[in-house]
Order: C-alpha cells, then structure tokens, then sequence
C-alpha cells in the first residue's frame, strides 16, 4: 500500500555526457560514463539515484542509474552501467559531448534516519557502485567501514582503490578462485560473518544479488544489526508518478515503490526475492 | 480552464512540484484513480517497454476514499488550478456513493469516471458494454452536480456506441483512450513481461487509434472530448484539437520527460501567436464537416 509519501526534491537537468566507453577486458558488458549535469550532482546525496536519457528516439523510457561518485566541484557524476537492453545499449553508443538528460536526485537519501557508525557494505558488480558515496558520507562524519566485494573481474570492482582508501576491503573475483562458484560465494559471505562476529557490526548495507541479501539478513538477525538493501527495478518515470516500481513487503503486506520510498529498504520489511533486483544482478550468484 | 493540456491519470501525482513540471500552469489536475476501499495494486513487474510505447499492468493502488479525501486531495487543491478526480468503481451502487462524497468536497471540479482500466483481475471492463457504463454514469450522474467524464476504452468494435450510452446516461464528457490491452514477452525466460500477464498500453504507439476515435466521436457524439493517448509534443496535441479534442492529456510522455506538459502548453500558446488564432476552440474540430476535403 502506498500512503502518503514525502518527495525528495528533484529536478531535470539537461547535462553532458564528458567521458564514455566499456570497461574491462573480454566481457565488455559494463560501461562507464561521466556526466555533468551539476544542479543534480550538487544535490545528491548517498543513496539517490537518476534516470539517464541520453538518446533521442527510441527506446520511450530513461534508464535509472544510481552514480558510484557524483563531484559538486566539477559537476559530474561518474555512472556504471551493465549493457543488457537497448536503454543501456544506446548508452553504450553516446558520444562524449552528447546530451544526457538527467532527473534527479531521486529516491531518499540512506542518510536520512542513518543507522550505523561500524557499518559493513557488501556489494557485487555493478551494484557496489551505490555503496561508495554512503562509504564516503560514514567515514566523513566520523563512523568506520568495511567493504566486502565481489565480480566476475578485477576490473568490475567498482572504485576498488578508494574503498580501500576508507577502511579495510575484502575483495573476491570469479576468474582468481575456485572453479566451484559456490564455494567462491560462500566465501565472501563466511568473511563478514567471521567480521560481525562478536559485535564488530552495528549496521550492513547489501547492494548486487538476492543471495547477498538474504545473507546479510541472515547474519544481521544472529549477530542483532539490522541490514539494509539498495534495490533496482523497472521504472517508468523514477518520480512517483507512474507507481510501476513496487517492492513486496514482507507478509503479504503490500507494496512499497523503490523510486520514491527507496531506493534502501530494510531487509527485514521487504521480500528478499522476486523480480526487483537489488541491482544488476550478475550471473551465477542469484 | 486556462489551457486545454493537463496530465493523464496516473501519469502524475503531487509529491513535490519542481520548477519543470508547474503545476499551476496546467489547465486541469487529473488525481490517479481511487477506489471506494484500499487496495495495493498488481505485484511485479508492472512496466514493460515496447516499441514506441509501454505496457503498464499496475493495478490501481489506492489509498481507498477517505484517506484520499484526508491526505491526497488537499495536495491537489492546494494547486490552484482546476481538479479532476479519477474514480474508479467497481458497481454502480459503489460509484454512486464514491461520487455523492466527492461531491461534497469543496475543490472538485469535475469527475473523471475510469470505466476502461484493462488491469483489474476481477469483474469486467465496464466500458466494453454499453449498457454498464450508461449505468455507471448515471448512478455518478444522481449522486452529484459535478461536471462528469468518462473515459473510455479503445479495447471495443465501436467506441461510438459506447460514447451514445454515457451520453444517455447523462455524462457530460467523454475521455478518449485509456490504454490498449497488450502483452510482451521475455525469450529468455519464455514468461510474460509484466507480473499481470497482460497489461495497457500506452505511448507514441497509439496515438493513431486514440486520433481516429476521437474524430469518430465527434462526428458522432455531442459531448466534448478530452483527447488522450500518445500526446508528446504540441504537434500530438494539435492533432487532437484538429480531430475534434476539447483537451488533451499527457501521460506517457511525462515519464520519459517531466517537462513535456509544460513544452506543451507552451508550445500551444506559441502556435496561436503565430496563426493569430485568439481563441484555441477554433481549432477544434476543424478536420470536420465543409472544411475536410478528402484527399487534402
């Protein structure tokens, strides 16, 4: 059920895309594109998110993407998006110097009720990209993080050097470990629950699969912090307007919308499954 | 209403009013629909894009009546310009009740009654039969003096003869489209799209069909229309005051850009400048009668 929901203030913006090409070597499915638009990049904030157009024509609809850094000096927000469908195809074809227009900040802010000074973020692919600017806000305002990331390749982990910067990392890749995936997950996972143990933890934030999710919930539950989840889903207009972005809640309570309700809901209130994706889900983890 | 152009039901919402979309300088306000009880809408997925257009199946979340009386509508009368509230009622026993308490709410200007959503998993289209929404109108019709729309669905053989039945059954308006009922579906997965199956859709993509109903309805109906589907730019929206529109809705094109109201209403006032047209009304209708030549 969707009550009476406060509106984060937003604008649209007609930006420039300043820098854009896939990242990576081999898979090529990821990009990464910097975008000035600076009245949006000024006001966002850890856990807002935009939506993106920067073609004309088809496809009808933005793409909501959520900035691994947005720089109020430079006015540019630096985007990672997986190449998946003809949105982030036409993405993948901008040139630096094309329009992107951009709406937003959308979403609320994490940092709006913020819970946590140890906080644990785990993150996988693309969807370690939301983490960073929350990493940043904690560590600035005097908390501590620890990062757990995964990808397929070195190369998709996401702001790797500057998470490191902030707190110590544990970072994994398909391609360096073990033929078995599982085993490769469940490693990650046993590293923050080996972490939380013991009270070290006093908040997590999960961004990138499902099974992360349900794992953060799970260790949270015995180790008694909550967990928090970045979530994605398909949008029509990202504003409110169109309530196409619905997130279960937990008991069959209904619905809460990811764009102007999230895009972070507590992992204990939503269902932890289903086809809202807690952001580009990469293959083999869901 | 000082222009002709307002947004689409469900196509926007009064959570905050950023300089881009003003929403003071739309002719009407149209509130997503309500429904007599609370209810939470289709679960996922309910947006699906196609070719130029979208598929919807999102299930008319609602607070129910008196919370929208309590907390939503004074969002939209606070707005300053004319509201129109969409209702949608499953009975007409319902509608009548719906209608009569809005009635009474100072700050409704008119009832857009949504005969035509194709995303309820109960009950029937009301407007795919003629004879219940001439039912449905009229049940709103007794229960209040507010100006009444229907609007009305593409998904039927002759839109006409369901325009001639609101029509008797004492509406003062019509609305035309809602959405066409349609369907994608995932090769990868092999399942539908949208979590409803099928859903409406909206878009670029119909606005020929909505363009050609209304121009039938005005040939054959003596109610004013309210042109709706697939109006994006002030080209769309002339289009549809040139078939016989009174009004135009923007939905769809809102999602992909919050501004296209405000570009078209601009747009609108720009294009009678320069035709030296004082009055838009004389526009609408203009493909009709002596001044249609075929062939032109």
């Amino acid at each position: 059920m969707t009550g009476t929901i406060p509106g984060t203030s937003w604008r649209v913006e007609d930006g420039i895309v300043r820098e854009n090409r896939l990242v990576g070597s081999g898979l090529g499915d990821i990009g990464r594109m910097v975008v000035e638009a600076p009245a949006v990049a000024r006001a966002a904030r850890p856990g807002h998110f935009v939506m993106v157009r920067t073609w004309d024509g088809e496809p009808l609809l933005p793409r909501a993407m959520a900035p691994l850094a947005y720089d109020a000096a430079s006015g540019r927000m630096e985007i990672f998006y997986k190449v998946k469908g003809p949105g982030t195809r036409a993405m993948a074809g901008t040139l630096p110097g094309a329009a992107a227009h951009v709406t937003g900040p959308l979403g609320r802010p994490v940092i709006e009720g913020f819970y946590g000074r140890n906080v644990a973020l785990i993150g996988r692919g693309v969807g370690i990209t939301p983490l960073l600017p929350l990493a940043k806000h904690i560590v600035a305002t005097g908390g501590s993080v620890s990062a757990y990331l995964s990808a397929r390749t070195r190369a998709y982990l996401f702001g790797l050097d500057e998470f490191a910067s902030l707190g110590p990392v544990h970072a994994q890749v398909d391609d360096e470990a073990a033929e078995d995936e599982l085993a490769t997950n469940a490693l990650a996972t046993d590293a923050l629950r080996e972490h939380c143990r013991g009270g070290g933890v006093d908040a997590a934030y999960v961004c990138g699969s499902w099974r992360l999710a349900r794992a953060v919930e799970d260790i949270g539950a015995s180790e008694g912090f909550p967990g928090f989840v970045f979530l994605e889903s398909k949008m029509g207009c990202g504003v409110g307007y169109c309530k196409g972005c619905p997130v279960g809640l937990r008991g069959g309570g209904g619905y809460r919308l990811v764009c102007v309700e999230g895009p972070v809901f507590p992992t204990r209130e939503i269902q932890l499954t289903g086809p809202v994706h807690p952001l580009s889900e990469e293959p083999g983890v869901t | 209403m000082r222009n002709p152009v307002m947004p689409a039901s469900g196509t926007y919402d009064r959570f905050v009013e950023p300089d881009e979309v003003p929403a003071g300088r739309l002719g009407a306000v149209v509130t997503k629909s309500v429904t007599l009880r609370p209810q939470a809408g289709n679960p996922p997925i309910r947006v699906a894009e196609t070719s130029s257009g979208m598929l919807n199946a999102i299930g008319i979340p609602s607070v129910g009546l008196d919370a929208f009386l309590s907390d939503v509508l004074p969002r939209y009368r606070e707005v300053g310009t004319v509201v129109i509230v969409s209702v949608q009622a499953y009975s007409a026993e319902e509608c009548a009740e719906m209608v009569g308490r809005l009635g009474e709410e100072p700050g409704v200007d008119a009832i857009e009654l949504n005969l035509s959503c194709p995303n309820l998993t109960h009950g029937v289209v009301i407007a795919q039969s003629a004879e219940l929404s001439g039912e449905l109108v009229s049940a709103a019709r007794r229960s209040c003096r507010l100006p009444i729309i229907a609007k009305l669905s593409p998904n039927v053989t002759s839109v006409v003869e369901i325009a001639r039945a609101v029509e008797e059954g004492g509406a003062d308006a019509l609305c035309l489209i809602n959405t066409l009922k349609g369907m994608a579906i995932d090769v990868e997965t092999r399942q539908a799209l949208l979590g409803n199956v099928s859903g409406g859709l909206s878009g670029p993509a119909i606005k020929p069909v909505a363009l050609c109903m209304v121009w039938e309805c005005y040939e054959e109906v003596n109610l004013p229309i309210i042109g709706a589907g697939g109006v994006s730019t002030v080209q769309d929206a002339i289009e549809f005051l040139l078939a016989g529109a009174r009004a135009v809705q923007v939905g769809t094109a809102t999602f992909r850009e919050p501004r296209a109201l405000k570009r078209v209403i601009e747009g609108l006032r720009e294009y009678l400048e320069k035709e030296e047209i004082e009055d838009v009304n004389e526009l609408v209708g203009w493909c009709h009668g002596e001044r249609y030549v075929v062939g032109s």
